[in-house]
């Protein structure tokens, strides 16, 4: 369980409702399954884009972010997008 | 996740033993010491990898990739996302 409280998608008022869902609008469609690993799909509270939910625009920008960056019209492959998260993972010895 | 078992499991261990292409192999070359050491980084290493072929716009998917990766890493591990409950 995240250390700090969290706010998960079902509890979420209007402002933060917006931002979880502008969050991955971006994304592109391949990787929504993927980006599971990411947000559990019940809404629970132990997810790295809740984690983000007591500042909603950083929720929102952050995780835009990482879908403009995954856009199939930049030059990398989608197999490249996950080598460098396989290695920087890796290297940092996330846990999560 | 897309890739096989073995490379992702070469990623994790010792990249450099990975089977990868020259433009590969250069890509994780940057992504690696930018995570270890990011100052080490120079414009020979930017070089490197556009003579494997990537052109700025690349260079600098690659780089925001991988900072948004080491970004995400430390939100996780530093606000406990993930851990089961621990003393």
């Amino acid at each position: 369980m995240t250390w700090i409280k969290t706010i998960p998608p079902n509890e979420a008022d209007e402002t933060l409702r917006s931002c979880y869902e502008a969050a991955f609008a971006l994304t592109p469609r391949e990787y929504r399954q993927p980006v599971e690993a990411l947000q559990r799909r019940e809404g629970g509270s132990d997810s790295i884009v809740t984690s983000h939910s007591l500042i909603p625009e950083a929720l929102r920008h952050a995780f835009a972010t990482f879908g403009v960056l995954m856009s199939p019209d930049l030059p990398l492959t989608r197999r490249q997008h996950e080598m460098i998260a396989t290695l920087v993972s890796a290297h940092n010895r996330c846990f999560y | 996740m897309t890739l096989d078992k073995d490379l992702a499991n070469a990623l994790r261990s010792d990249y450099t033993k990975a089977d990868l292409s020259g433009a590969d192999r250069a890509m994780l070359d940057y992504v690696a010491q930018l995570t270890r050491d990011a100052t080490r980084v120079t414009p020979a290493d930017l070089d490197h990898l556009r003579q494997v072929g990537f052109d700025d716009q690349a260079i600098l998917q690659i780089n925001l990739i991988a900072s948004w990766f080491n970004y995400i890493n430390r939100v996780a591990d530093g606000l406990g996302v993930g851990r089961t409950a621990v003393s």
